[in-house]
């Protein structure tokens, strides 16, 4: 049986992913191929999410592995670019929707540090964030 | 290997006639399936030439209907395109991509 086509820098880079609760968490940035089988194909392994996987698509590759380790170096739980295995990937459509919690997609490692050092001293922000 | 590893890559064929550059990757969901989730997207093929431009835009020839124009505009360019087997391609680091096969014996972006 013939499966589905698609096509990767049509319909699957720069999507938009989406948590199985509809939390947006980042873009298709790159595409990660697997080794080739016994028979010679490949198949998608992951999808990349990140500025760094960005960067180096869009032919800014130094610029990239250097914004790589700085997330890596200045976040203790940094990661660019996030990783998710295609096996989490449930549906793909006018979206990627995915297996799994944003929390779990990706690091946000950025984020949480401008929440816990930055918006956490705004005064009722903590108010805010426990409802 | 990235995906980004082969868009814009310069594709040569066996005589080093070069055909263009990689526009897009196609690929068919025909793989086993994983965890329980979708079933794996096999690579299949490279759209390789300037009518592949179609392709990238949105306007292969199977789902744009209209205006009459474009339609005529993306099917002209859509000849100018080569679809590539995965199998055909010599896989390197850098440089072009070349393959084991001459430009005849590839089918045109208007035949698959």
């Amino acid at each position: 049986m013939a499966g589905r086509v698609l096509y990767a820098g049509l319909q699957l880079l720069d999507r938009q992913l989406v948590d199985r609760t509809g939390r947006l968490c980042g873009k298709v940035d790159d595409l990660e191929l697997s080794e080739p089988g016994a028979d010679g194909n490949r198949h998608i392994a992951a999808l990349l999410s990140g500025p760094g996987a960005l960067l180096g698509r869009t032919g800014h590759r130094r610029l990239g592995d250097w914004l790589r380790r700085f997330v890596a170096g200045a976040f203790p739980d940094g990661e660019d670019p996030v990783r998710i295995p295609f096996t989490r990937v449930a549906e793909i459509g006018n979206h990627v929707t995915l297996d799994m919690d944003s929390e779990d997609a990706a690091s946000f490692a950025s984020e949480r540090w401008v929440r816990d050092h930055v918006i956490g001293h705004v005064p009722g922000s903590r108010v805010l964030a426990d409802q | 290997m990235r995906i980004s590893d082969l868009l814009d890559r310069p594709v040569v064929d066996v005589a080093g006639v070069h055909l263009g550059k990689v526009h897009d990757v196609r690929l068919v969901q025909d793989g086993p399936p994983r965890g329980s989730a979708l079933a794996a997207l096999r690579m299949e093929a490279l759209v390789v030439g300037g009518g592949a431009l179609s392709v990238r835009l949105g306007y292969h020839r199977h789902r744009v209907r209209g205006p009459a124009p474009l339609r005529a505009l993306f099917a002209a360019l859509e000849r100018r395109a080569v679809v590539v087997p995965w199998h055909q391609v010599v896989v390197t680091d850098d440089g072009p991509l070349h393959l084991r096969c001459g430009r005849a014996e590839l089918p045109g972006l208007e035949e698959v």
